[in-house]
């Protein structure tokens, strides 16, 4: 279980200034005490215009960033007490395809990464074969990761955030940087998961609401910082009127 | 074994770029020939300078160059590993792993040093083979001891280095410091010895004039613990000091930018 209370994010600005000469300094502020409860096997969608927050959402509970206020806690560690035991349960995909290193193959890669959570050479051998069947690489495996197309790259996004069996996994915006094939592809892969894996916690950020749609079975929308409406995703409610109307009952 | 797993990717890295590791061995060997014919002009004179460490400028010159390498790879690897982290995008995804900070610095630093002692060892190698580089009896232990020293004084200022390139984004200025003023006063090229005495002050202020000094008497004159005494307490102060602030820095450099989200920034 994921819980955060009354947590609080604000960041500095600094901007040249005659005025305030020569720096102003400006506090934006990110997150604005959020609460919020994500049960074990939700697929969570954090929805929300950019700048709403999601990404500073994701990184506090990546450990990447520090709170200002408000405790988090995943699965009963406190974050700023255990951090190497929540980063052992977390899986991270994110749009960045600079995070790999451009020329080493996939598999390098990928034993790279899993050497990293203490996965022994064998079982990550194991582990690596059965991500690159499942994701259809197997053919790819062997070529440096700058020759992969951008829809090879966030599978083996994915497949990296799954070596280390994590109970929580965490995408930011997978999907940015794909085209409509591979991303639907992509999409397909991420609800296959969902169905197979039996204690996976997903928390897909993203302000593509079809998507979010398609995959997430719980919606939480974020806007300026604070949880405007969260609830079930219900197949026959269209997210986007959802999202509208919060947004504009916000305003 | 985690520092396995960065050794094999430095090392898959280092030989997708071929020509680099070419290069190196080839700068070396040229190096070699000019201390060489520099030693042969300065040593065809009367150099009682040079007589306290064997009275050969050519071995005076090969120890400082080879130890100094050694060092500087200490101070600037942490930080270089953290700034190409930044740059390339890769530390966030390794930053997300179970694997703590001053861990990751010191496992992506470890192929440089290995790098580093292959490079050590040519200038040995070629030293021995080509120059005959000749060297007294070596207490070994008291090597061990001063490298040791030394080594703890420079990861010191390599952790405040990289504090700097975590909060600043930037290259740090130590570095460019250290560089420069190692070559001027570090005593690597010539004894510190013949430097002003103003100078002689600053230059007792870097580590590396104790320990290069040290380390020459040891292989060169086959000093024991008493002749370098000296040279020991200062290391030992360095050590502790640089060491611990190096760590404090770090720690709160890390915080600093956790708390201000821009660990990743760049």
């Amino acid at each position: 279980m994921i819980e955060l209370k009354g947590v609080s994010k604000e960041y500095n600005s600094l901007s040249f200034s005659i005025k305030h000469f020569p720096l102003k300094r400006t506090k934006i502020r990110a997150l604005n005490n959020i609460d919020l409860v994500i049960q074990p096997q939700e697929i969570a969608a954090l929805l929300g215009p950019n700048g709403a927050g999601k990404t500073t959402l994701l990184k506090i509970l990546a450990t990447l960033i520090t709170p200002d206020k408000g405790t988090v806690k995943i699965f009963n560690y406190y974050i700023d007490e255990h951090v190497e035991k929540i980063k052992k349960v977390l899986g991270i995909v994110n749009t960045n395809d600079r995070s790999f290193y451009w020329r080493l193959t996939l598999k390098q890669n990928l034993d790279f990464f899993g050497a990293l959570y203490d996965i022994s050479s064998s079982e990550r051998k194991r582990a690596i074969k059965r991500l690159l069947e499942r994701f259809d690489l197997i053919d790819v495996a062997d070529r440096p990761f700058m020759t992969l197309s951008s829809g090879q790259r966030q599978k083996v996004s994915l497949a990296r955030a799954l070596l280390s069996n994590p109970k929580i996994l965490l995408l930011d915006e997978p999907t940015t940087s794909l085209d409509p094939i591979s991303s639907e592809e992509f999409i397909h892969l991420v609800k296959e998961l969902a169905i197979s894996s039996k204690d996976l916690t997903m928390i897909w950020c993203t302000h593509n609401l079809e998507e979010a749609q398609k995959v997430c079975n719980r919606y939480y929308i974020l806007n300026r910082g604070k949880i405007i409406k969260q609830g079930p995703v219900d197949p026959d409610e269209q997210l986007t009127s959802i999202f509208q109307e919060s947004l504009k009952n916000s305003q | 074994m985690k520092i396995l797993a960065f050794l094999k990717r430095d090392f898959w890295i280092s030989i997708s770029y071929k020509l680099p590791f070419l290069i190196q061995i080839i700068g070396i060997i040229f190096s070699l020939f000019i201390f060489y014919y520099v030693s042969k002009l300065v040593g065809s004179g009367q150099n009682n300078i040079l007589d306290r460490y064997g009275g050969s400028y050519f071995s005076f010159l090969l120890i400082g160059i080879a130890f100094s390498d050694f060092f500087l790879t200490s101070i600037n690897s942490f930080a270089e590993e953290i700034r190409k982290g930044q740059l390339f995008g890769t530390l966030e995804a390794i930053l997300v792993t179970p694997l703590s900070v001053p861990k990751i610095l010191i496992y992506s630093s470890c192929y440089n040093y290995i790098f580093s002692s292959f490079r050590f060892m040519l200038y040995f190698l070629f030293g021995k083979i080509f120059f005959d580089l000749t060297f007294s009896s070596i207490n070994f232990f008291l090597v061990v001891i001063v490298f040791m020293l030394s080594l703890f004084s420079f990861w010191g200022i390599g952790m405040i280095s990289a504090t700097f390139v975590i909060i600043f984004k930037q290259s740090s200025p130590l570095k460019w410091l250290l560089g420069s003023s190692t070559g001027l006063l570090g005593g690597i090229f010539y004894p510190s010895d013949i430097l002003p005495t103003y100078l002689q002050c600053f230059s007792n202020l870097l580590p590396i004039t104790h320990s290069i000094e040290a380390l020459r008497l040891i292989l060169f004159k086959g000093a024991d613990f008493y002749d370098i005494k000296s040279q020991v307490i200062v290391l030992s102060v360095f050590a502790v000091l640089l060491f611990s602030l190096g760590l404090y820095t770090f720690k709160i450099g890390l915080k600093i930018a956790k708390k201000n989200g821009s660990l990743l920034h760049y």
